[in-house]
């Protein structure tokens, strides 16, 4: 591991600690204007730390981060403490927020009135009990020097040349987007994987790893263990930050995701929802796009430069029935273990 | 002491056992009940269903005997390098190399799993320094995949068990008295006759427990497979967290969590059983107790 990112390992973790103290430490450690919203460390670390000092600059509000390895382990912490919560906000995929915030015991709705920015948001990123943070393709991402020939789309993962080269997500990880872009480029769709199946079937020789966290992908195409990583363009920013030199591509189909906020039935329900709406202000999504690499959601503001750059055209773009994946995500990761990842 | 005339004395151990094992009873318990529809959570009715899925399921009953044959395979390897190991440490008469062993032993055994997976991910990679080796040696013509794999998960699970297994055997070949050993060299024995039918006899008991620890950790693994096997390696502890954050399916995980602890059990009862008769057979022929 390469010192910057052993840095970035050690700061997440110490975020991770000192969240954890602060948020569970009960009331007397609770400061009167505070709120506490988990998020992913990375995430947390490259770009939602600047957007919670200014919200507090702004509304005297302080953030306690409460970092999570991954949305379903957050709902597992937020499940375990379902009778009393103390994280107010948090932020998942919107798959699992779909799901998850079926349970109204433990969130509460977002009503639009609410939020100043709601009339600015693009189309889909608000619901009724979830509203989305920013938006990410899944991209390619590969490392030029490490490749014959550049990358120009989906198929050419499949070229032999790529024999033990490729990082692709396992079906846990973004929500099966990685079989549904496969099952699109076959003709099939959401409601027929089969030549999804079919497809990933034939790419295992290429497949060096499936992955199930963004950093263990990030770091194989770091250290050369892979040339070539499916995911989305914000992976780019950590490595050009370590020095390694990587292209970013976002082929057609497209497939468009959320990460959302959800809002936790606590009595901090006020200050959660001020937070909200300061992530969706232009200012703070501003931030996002350029700290974190990912879209915005509020349509006043324009993705940085490097961003809009890999992010694809809306013609390109797809999105998919989150009930549906929901519905199937079950029996996609039993058949992807059974079949594929073997 | 006589337990029966204190039965007070029991009390702080039943309610430490009632602390342990509650967590999982109320896991089992749930493992009767059925998932709740489109969210996770679990509710009513009351049944078996979930026992007779597992039960009827190639793919969980598959998962369930791959584990059971790898934790079977590390075990026996472990046995293998293991007790060498541990008679080395506790018999070579040069002191720099029983403490170099011991030390090189401890400092593993103190070190944190995840800091040794990724340490195994740096070693074992197509640019780490195995593959570095087996390069400029000319014995391979392209870096071999030894991570992301098995192969991978089943050299860091090895690595990880062994010094758990050494050191417990250590303690029992230090403790047969160098007499006996000699007594049969005295007696017209070679050193491996010695080794293999006086000391290795002695030990079996000690063999036995190392071999249920090390059973007990490999049946029950779950990082290293997470973060060396490339998503390729499921063992039973992975399909379990699968049906928990993938599937969101509490009562299914929880049963197949039960069945789990029931095979384990039963298999570690087995290694007791072994054990038990090693150690009756041991007294007359040794004459130790």
């Amino acid at each position: 591991m390469t010192q910057p990112a052993l840095w970035k390992s050690v700061s997440v973790l110490a975020v991770a600690a000192l969240g954890l103290m602060s948020a569970f430490a009960g009331p007397a450690g609770a400061a009167d204007k505070e709120i506490t919203v988990q998020a992913w460390g990375t995430t947390w670390e490259q770009g939602l730390q600047e957007v919670a000092d200014g919200f507090e600059k702004e509304t005297g509000i302080h953030v306690v981060p409460v970092t999570q390895s991954g949305s379903s382990d957050g709902l597992a912490r937020l499940q375990s403490m379902a009778d009393a919560p103390k994280i107010d906000v948090w932020f998942s995929t919107s798959s699992l927020a779909a799901r998850a915030t079926a349970d109204r015991k433990l969130f509460a709705p977002i009503p639009a009135d609410k939020l100043s920015n709601a009339g600015s948001l693009i189309d889909g990123a608000k619901m009724e009990a979830y509203v989305a943070a920013y938006y990410y393709p899944l991209s390619i991402i590969y490392r030029p020097s490490l490749v014959k020939k550049p990358i120009t789309g989906w198929k050419d993962l499949w070229d032999p040349a790529f024999k033990d080269s490729l990082a692709v997500p396992d079906v846990e990880t973004y929500a099966g987007r990685m079989l549904l872009v496969a099952a699109l480029l076959n003709g099939g769709s959401i409601d027929n994987v089969e030549p999804g199946f079919k497809a990933w079937k034939e790419l295992r020789p290429n497949i060096a790893m499936f992955y199930g966290s963004d950093s263990d992908s990030r770091r194989a195409l770091a250290q050369g263990e892979v040339s070539v990583l499916v995911g989305p363009p914000s992976q780019a920013a950590p490595l050009r930050t370590d020095g390694i030199d990587v292209t970013v591509l976002s082929p057609k189909p497209s497939p468009v995701m959320f990460d959302v906020m959800t809002l936790v039935n606590t009595p901090r329900q006020d200050m959660a929802l001020t937070f909200i709406d300061y992530v969706l202000s232009p200012k703070a999504q501003e931030i996002i796009s350029n700290k974190i690499d990912m879209g915005p959601v509020n349509k006043t503001v324009k993705a940085s430069p490097s961003l809009a750059a890999v992010l694809p055209a809306v013609a390109d773009q797809v999105s998919f029935d989150e009930a549906k994946v929901n519905a199937a995500i079950g029996g996609w990761n039993e058949r992807f273990k059974a079949e594929i990842a073997r | 002491m006589r337990i029966g005339g204190l039965p007070w004395l029991l009390l702080p151990m039943t309610v430490l056992m009632a602390l342990f094992f509650g967590a999982f009873a109320v896991f089992a318990f749930v493992s009767f009940l059925q998932p709740a529809s489109g969210m996770p959570g679990y509710q009513g009715p009351f049944g078996v269903a979930n026992y007779v899925r597992f039960l009827t399921d190639p793919t969980a009953l598959g998962i369930l005997a791959e584990t059971i044959v790898f934790a079977i395979a590390v075990t026996i390897v472990s046995i293998l390098l293991g007790y060498p190991l541990a008679y080395i440490m506790a018999r070579s008469p040069h002191r720099i190399i029983r403490s170099l062993l011991l030390g090189a032993l401890v400092l593993t055994f103190l070190s944190g799993s995840i800091n040794r997976a990724y340490g195994w991910l740096i070693l074992l990679g197509r640019r780490g320094v195995v593959n570095d080796a087996l390069l400029a040696l000319g014995l391979v013509d392209r870096p071999v995949a030894l991570v992301y794999n098995w192969t991978g998960v089943f050299i860091a699970l090895l690595h990880f068990t062994l010094p758990y297994f050494a050191l417990t055997v250590f303690g029992s070949i230090r403790s047969v008295p160098a007499q006996v050993e000699e007594a049969a060299r005295d007696l017209g024995a070679g050193a491996l006759t010695t080794f293999f039918r006086i000391t290795v006899p002695i030990t079996v008991p000690a063999i036995i427990s190392g071999a249920a620890l090390v059973f007990s950790l490999a049946i029950s693994a779950f990082a290293f497979p997470l973060l060396l096997g490339g998503g390729r390696v499921r063992l039973i502890s992975n399909f379990i967290y699968d049906q928990l954050f993938v599937s969101f399916n509490l009562p299914f995980a929880a049963a197949s969590s039960t069945i789990f602890l029931i095979v384990a059990v039963a298999t570690l009862c087995g290694f007791f059983w072994l054990e038990g008769i090693a150690t009756r057979r041991r007294i007359p022929m040794g004459g130790l107790a």
